[in-house]
């Protein structure tokens, strides 16, 4: 209760606990009188020796004030501050910065979406490594690899099977047989079924999502330009 | 319309030495005042207010208009308290009364009796102010302070916990503690 007749006599109680409770110390003699006492404490404290400053420590303090010029970093640094001072109470002046902070972060969201190659709708979001997709890879390498492996019989295999000197025929049939066959140079055969996961784990939606795959899910196209230049004949022609 | 410390402060900021001056005068007998009641030295309070100002007077580019310019002051004389009180180790107990205080010669036991009506009040203010001069001195400094600014300098409990960077449930119970040793020193007097 003491606590409650201090926070009282130091204006510490809200309106309506100061009002209950000088109702209940005009009830109580007991509680009047220990406020009573308080209230004599309080002012022997405040009739206690009181001290002026100097005036020459006004005069040094103002000279000291004119000599020092004012830097222009912390006048910089101040303003901010300032604004925020003279429109604190503004209801407008708060609306406007949260407001300007949305557009800031909304700008921010489209820009990084617009500005990424592909299509920022169409990409898988893993969630770990171990969710992506497997993808083989079919090099080209290994493909002139194997028709250099099946050139080298093959003019064997003609004379065996009895069309010796209808090579060139033979080999034009098989070049556009194999150009069918041939699948482009830069693409890619997912061998495993596209998984399509729509989570967006705790580290963030940019960090988890993988990059677009070209080509992923098109069909495979024979190149037949290119094996037309790099034909065995045209070469030896 | 009078501005407040807040604009004085940034007006100081910006080169206005006027507001710097009113600043001086608005809190000055009040700074001295408190270092004065925490060690009733008052060679000491002076100097401990000029360097108040004068640190306020450097660090004016820290001061942040959106903070309380009596909270950021009164962190300050804490700090430098700190700094020089307890560096010195020796607190004066007592200070003679025939000390001269102003330039008219007056002294704090004539400044004391200023208020007096007779010699008898003469008396009792005098004998109160000794009192209250040895029952300060007798508190402990961590319930002195938070006593001289609540009472002395009129700070809220949420200021001097600012200040003095304790909770407010600490600055309340420290309080009630310096009243309570107060009453009992003081309770001759006081009935």
């Amino acid at each position: 209760m003491r606590q409650e007749l201090i926070d009282l006599l130091l204006g510490e109680l809200p309106p309506a606990e100061a009002e209950a409770l000088k109702a209940r110390v005009s009830a109580e003699p007991g509680l009047r009188r220990e406020l009573a006492e308080l209230e004599s404490l309080f002012g022997l404290m405040r009739r206690g020796e009181a001290v002026e400053p100097l005036p020459a420590t006004r005069e040094a303090l103002v000279a000291a004030a004119a000599r020092a010029k004012p830097p222009l970093l912390p006048r910089l640094r101040a303003i901010p501050g300032l604004v925020a001072y003279r429109f604190r109470t503004s209801v407008r002046f708060r609306v406007a910065v949260v407001s300007l902070a949305a557009h800031v972060i909304l700008i921010a969201i489209l820009a990084n979406m617009l500005l990424r190659p592909g299509d920022p709708f169409d990409r898988d979001i893993v969630v770990t490594w171990k969710e992506a997709p497997e993808e083989r890879v079919e090099p080209a390498q290994d493909f002139e690899a194997r028709l250099a492996q099946r050139r080298l019989p093959r003019s064997t295999r003609l004379r065996q099977y009895g069309v010796d000197g209808q090579e060139r025929a033979i080999e034009r049939g098989l070049e556009t047989l194999l150009a069918k066959q041939r699948p482009s140079r830069f693409s890619r055969r997912a061998t495993a079924p596209r998984r399509r996961t729509r989570a967006v784990t705790r580290s963030g939606w940019r960090a988890a999502t993988s990059s677009p795959r070209r080509g992923a899910g098109r069909p495979t196209e024979p190149c037949s330009r290119r094996s037309s230049r790099t034909s065995p004949s045209r070469t030896r022609s | 319309m009078p501005r407040s410390d807040g604009e004085l402060m940034v007006a100081f900021q910006e080169g206005d030495q006027e507001a710097f001056a009113t600043l001086y005068d608005r809190h000055g007998r009040a700074l001295i005042n408190f270092f004065y009641k925490m060690c009733y030295d008052r060679a000491l309070a002076e100097d401990l207010m000029q360097d108040t100002f004068l640190k306020l007077l450097r660090s004016r580019g820290r001061y942040r208009p959106e903070a309380s310019f009596k909270t950021f002051l009164y962190t300050v004389a804490k700090n430098l308290w700190i700094d020089r009180h307890r560096s010195q180790k020796a607190a004066p107990k007592t200070v003679s009364a025939d000390l001269r205080v102003q330039e008219d010669g007056a002294t704090i036991g004539d400044l004391l009796d200023a208020g007096a009506e007779s010699p008898v009040e003469r008396l009792a203010d005098r004998e109160a102010a000794d009192l209250v001069r040895k029952a300060l001195l007798d508190l402990p400094e961590a319930q002195r302070i938070v006593f001289v600014m609540a009472e002395a300098q009129g700070l809220r409990y949420r200021e001097i916990s600012e200040i003095l960077e304790i909770p407010v449930g600490t600055v309340k119970s420290r309080m009630n503690a310096a009243v309570t040793h107060l009453r009992g020193l003081l309770g001759r007097v006081l009935r």
